[in-house]
């Protein structure tokens, strides 16, 4: 084979390549945006149509290029690989830090599409100086074009989607686009005037990319913590769950799979509600059982009893309860009780663990995650609830937080009707926590409910026995209804919460 | 007994075993399947034979052979009257048969039956039965079973992968057009109609034990065609209605609804009624080691009268006494059994090869059986996927298998690390003997692929996923009930040799448990009244 065949063999395949590149950003951007703007529909065709418009808008352009056609090739092919490979990086990234993300996106999509625009007929003038009939190189090229138009639209959701993701997706074909561009500078060193600058600059792209590349996994995380309103101070995946903690200026945030669990500002409200009820109507208060509740903030509030000598605290994750006993701030956030010697901390799954416990408790505080999943939905099944019977001393009382009321009226009276069917007697109640809204927590007891029995320790900035009174009041539009019992084989409460609070959320 | 006959009778050892058998551990490689069989059995008994010992000689009034769940039912029974004089052999290492498990680190599995649908209370046995083993936990005040809620298949119970992601239930809706829609209704409407017919001899027309079912020739004439061509004249044509019911027959008999009687299609959809305080008809029982559960519940009763590792060769007539010679498949040794009374809860089969044919001239109905693979595959964690979450019973629309069940599935556990999945393929298609002898010269790493391939469309990952696979193949898994057969169970025209008892499943046309334990039962009162 001579050697303009060569090239011209090696430009026909880097038309494949580009081709499938170029339909490659135009998904991987058609994909994001739908993720992250929803409407599918509208965002694939605004992009399919900006897309075409712009590469019309290179072809245009591509009569203006004289001469060095081949370095310009080359450069645009390079330019190519490192907006298109990095455009899913920016956007992804852009997304929560600037409000303009819309016009980011149009402006890469732009972009990409005149260069991969200004390259098929750059590449039909070079075929043509190299001499091939004009006829062939029309349809030859139009074939690859359209067979790489065609692979990519195959790859991209069958095996790219699933097994890069869209990051590390488009970085790849960066990386290809390239390559091609290195491989015609390599073989073809004669062709080139420049070709030390060509390749100096093909080289650090190529080496960008492919760091890109090797981070992706990482800038996917950091990209997913953009998504908290504050700025992450910490985060981290555990086996069970990711633990994001975000600050903002005067207040500290805790989200458990994206979930908010507290904010630093009005953490006191809800734990205060959640523990003083249960722990005054309980006969005694020497051994306390709490599930759910590693940050150790509940925990916060039951030591302020003196009476109170031990306590077993039941959570899932290790790495919360450790995050909670070893940061500083956090620590001091909830008065390092997690340390405390009367403590224990079990890292072991609550329901497993209520089946087999040996002990007896006087109160128990039961914090767990709200019902978002069939998984978790299980902790608050009759069964459960049943089980707890088994760890009650006599003159126990139990107390739930059960979702709110207010937003989630059937779940909420969903645990209140399951926890009676197990056996108990219910005292319903609600407050309000700015960063939740109207929240709920059921208190249960064997036998009936008594007043408070003790005075409250000092040093509480919501709870009072006043307040209450009106906490235990339900108006009209949180009030009790009929619902059915959470059963294992019905998680009647799971499909609940999951109604209301999606259709709580379109709004 | 000679040499020549004995060696005959490997061969019916091996077929038997063609049900159960021993896993071995192939290379280094992380798939099991169970060793041929034939094989092995074939080896053993040679190997048996010149090791043999002389033949012992023992008596028992009662003798039962097979302990499946038809076998132990009828031990259950007996014991449970006060009768303690007989003996169960089977030759496998454990009981259960096609309602045997197996269990690893993780968790136990099944190995064959995975669930019980909430029973009918039409029979009294079942439901005393399950009072015991603590399924039903109390009644409530209008009179309804209390079932206890570890055991109600929990929530999620069933996903279906459709046009690319998981949708709930598995009846197909995903993406479907009115028209399937409006047929599927219409179909489900229709077995409603056969849920509450009834015969002019007021029994339902559809029940469970199928003893029960009406014999009113409006019911029986379901039974001259097949499911097919039930469908066909009905009018069902949605590709996705058909998909759901081949799919169903070949998951509740092994075949496809071409070779399977319209009665007995009708009566997969039609004979669940059961009621309960706590549970709708539609729920089921089930538990990680599947219906291994149930067994345990009966085994446990009668553990002392099973023996385990016998394997019965020979049955012939000895004036009114029965003599079976059964030979010891650990240690060689041959026995020579004597009973008065001897009970066959085995498929029949095997039972024809055992009777002499001297004593026994009968020819025994022979049905067709339907072969199965089995995989249990310890994941590294749960399969992911898009839409409805990991559920009990998990389903690939268009797939050839039959999907998986997560035997982890009632467990408390919120969060599980690794789990097991039981997949399950029922081997349609050629003549079934054919399929059975192309089984056999497949090796491991085909079925492996055969697995994984059928996985691999929901679960790309899955390869990476699996830490471990034991593959079961079941040659003679279950007999289908081709057209006519309901017929002739229903007439009581199984034309049985008169001396000896039978109680297999297969006398009810097919299998599932509650036949099976119906037919051990009634076996075991039969027996009561003779020896009364
Ligand atoms: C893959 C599969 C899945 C199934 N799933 C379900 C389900 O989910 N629910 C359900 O209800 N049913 C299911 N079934 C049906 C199941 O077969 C019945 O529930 C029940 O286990 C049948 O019991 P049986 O006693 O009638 O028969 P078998 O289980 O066949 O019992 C026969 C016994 O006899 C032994 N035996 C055979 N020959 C000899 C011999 N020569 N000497 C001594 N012993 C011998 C065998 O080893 C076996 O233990 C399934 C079956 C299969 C194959």
């Amino acid at each position: 084979m001579d050697k303009n065949r060569k090239l011209s063999l090696l430009l026909l395949i880097s038309v494949l390549v580009i081709a499938t590149c170029g339909l490659i950003y135009e998904l991987v951007a058609g994909t994001l945006a739908s993720y992250l703007l929803g409407d599918t529909i509208t965002q694939f065709s605004t992009i399919i149509g900006l897309y075409l418009f712009s590469m019309g808008i290179g072809s245009f352009l591509s009569k203006y290029v004289r001469g060095r056609l081949l370095e310009t090739f080359v450069r645009v092919e390079v330019w190519v690989g490192i907006i298109g490979g990095f455009s899913s990086t920016v956007l992804f990234l852009s997304f929560e830090l600037v409000h303009s993300f819309s016009f980011i996106l149009y402006f890469l999509i732009l972009l990409t599409g005149t260069l991969v625009g200004l390259e098929i007929p750059l590449l039909m003038r070079i075929l043509n100086e190299y001499r091939i009939g004009f006829k062939d190189i029309v349809s030859r090229v139009f074939t690859f074009d359209y067979v790489g138009a065609l692979a990519a639209s195959l790859i991209f959701p069958l095996f790219f989607v699933p097994k890069l993701g869209l990051i590390k997706t488009s970085l790849f074909f960066g990386i290809l686009n390239v390559s091609v561009a290195l491989l015609l500078l390599l073989r073809f060193p004669l062709e080139f005037k420049r070709r030390r600058g060509l390749l100096i600059f093909s080289f650090a792209a190529l080496t960008l990319l492919t760091i890109g590349f090797v981070m992706g996994d990482r800038i996917m995380r950091y990209a997913e913590s953009l998504s908290y309103p504050d700025k992450v101070i910490y985060s981290q995946s555990s086996s069970y769950q990711r633990i994001v903690l975000t600050r903002g200026h005067n207040e500290t945030r805790l989200f458990l799979n994206g979930n908010l669990q507290f904010s630093s500002l009005d953490e006191y409200r809800y734990h205060e509600a959640l523990v003083h009820p249960a722990m005054q109507r309980s006969r005694s208060r020497s051994s306390v059982l709490v599930m759910g509740g590693g940050d150790g903030l509940a925990l916060r509030e039951i030591l302020k009893y003196p009476d109170v000598q031990q306590v077993t605290l039941v959570d899932l994750d290790p790495a919360l309860t450790q995050l909670f006993s070893g940061n500083e701030y956090l620590t001091r956030l909830n008065e390092r009780s997690l340390l405390s010697p009367k403590v224990k901390v079990i890292n072991q799954d609550a329901f497993i663990w209520v089946r087999n416990a040996a002990e007896k408790y006087d109160c128990v505080i039961i914090d767990f995650p709200d019902p978002s999943s069939f998984a978790l939905g299980k902790l608050y099944s009759n069964i459960m609830y049943h089980s707890l019977h088994r760890v009650l001393s006599p003159g126990a009382a139990i107390v739930i937080q059960s979702t709110s009321p207010l937003f989630a009226p059937n779940s909420f009276w969903c645990i209140n009707e399951t926890v009676r069917s197990a056996g108990f007697r219910t005292l319903p109640y609600h407050c309000y926590v700015p960063s939740f809204g109207e929240w709920g927590f059921v208190m249960a007891t064997e036998g009936d409910f008594t007043q408070a029995r003790s005075a409250l320790p000092g040093g509480l900035r919501f709870f009072s026995n006043e307040a209450f009174a009106a906490m235990t009041h339900f108006p009209e539009d949180m009030k009790e209804r009929p619902t059915g019992v959470n059963r294992l084989n019905n998680q009647m409460l799971v499909h609940f919460f999951e109604k209301e609070w999606s259709s709580y959320s379109a709004h | 007994m000679k040499r020549k006959e004995f060696l005959m009778l490997g061969t019916l050892g091996a077929l038997a075993a063609c049900g159960t058998g021993n896993i071995f551990r192939k290379g280094d490689t992380y798939t099991l399947i169970q060793e041929d069989p034939a094989k092995k059995f074939g080896h053993m008994l040679r190997d048996g034979l010149q090791k043999a010992t002389a033949v012992q000689k023992k008596e028992k009034r009662i003798l039962i052979i097979g302990a499946g769940i038809s076998g132990l039912s009828a031990a259950w029974m007996l014991k449970k009257q006060g009768i303690e004089d007989f003996v169960v052999l089977e030759l496998e290492k454990q009981p259960g048969g096609n309602s045997a498990y197996g269990k690893n680190d993780v968790s136990a599995y099944p190995l064959g039956a995975h669930y019980l649908p909430l029973p009918n209370r039409n029979y009294p046995e079942l439901t005393e039965f399950l009072e015991k083993s603590g399924i039903i936990s109390g009644y409530d005040p209008a009179g309804l079973p209390v079932y206890n809620e570890n055991y109600l298949c929990h929530e999620p119970e069933e996903r279906l992968f459709i046009r690319n992601q998981w949708q709930e239930g598995l009846v197909p809706d995903y993406g479907l057009n009115a028209e399937d829609r409006a047929e599927i209704k219409r179909f489900f409407a229709y077995m409603e109609r056969f849920k509450e017919a009834r015969g002019t001899d007021g029994k339902e027309a559809f029940a469970i034990p199928v003893e029960y079912s009406s014999r009113d020739e409006a019911w029986l004439a379901y039974d001259d065609i097949s499911f097919a061509g039930w469908l066909q004249r009905e009018n069902f044509r949605s590709p996705a209605l058909l998909w759901y019911a081949e799919y169903c027959m070949k998951d509740d008999y092994g075949t496809v609804p071409e070779k399977l009687s319209a009665w007995n299609g009708i009566h997969y959809f039609a004979c669940h009624k059961g009621k309960a305080a706590n549970a709708v008809s539609s729920d089921v029982l089930t538990w990680p080691e599947g219906n291994g559960f149930l067994m345990e519940k009966l085994r446990s009763e009668v553990q002392e009268h099973i023996l385990l590792k016998h394997m019965a060769c020979s049955v012939s007539l000895d004036g009114t006494k029965k003599t079976v010679n059964v030979l010891r498949t650990d240690t060689q040794q041959s026995i020579e059994y004597s009973c008065r009374e001897l009970v066959m809860a085995v498929p029949l089969f095997i039972a024809a090869r055992m009777l002499n044919k001297e004593d026994f001239p009968q020819v025994l109905p022979r049905m067709p059986y339907g072969s199965w693979l089995l995989a249990n595959l310890t994941l590294k964690r749960e399969p992911g996927g898009r839409g409805f979450p990991l559920s009990w019973d998990n389903v690939l629309y268009g797939s050839r298998g039959l999907g998986y069940v997560n035997a982890c599935h009632q467990n408390l556990q919120v969060v599980h690390d690794k789990i097991v999945i039981t997949y399950y393929h029922a081997l349609t298609g050629a003549d079934p003997a054919e399929l059975r002898k192309k089984a056999e010269h497949f090796d491991a790493a085909e079925w492996n692929r055969l697995v994984m391939d059928d996985l691999r469309t929901a679960h790309p990952d899955i390869g990476q996923l699996t830490e471990h696979m034991e593959l079961r193949l079941l040659g003679h898994a279950m007999p289908s009930p081709v057209p006519g057969t309901m017929r002739r169970v229903l007439a009581g025209k199984n034309e049985l040799p008169a001396d000896i008892h039978f109680c297999h499943s297969e006398l009810s046309g097919y299998s599932v448990f509650e036949e099976a334990f119906y037919q051990g039962c009634e076996c075991a009162r039969r027996l009561i009244k003779i020896s009364v």
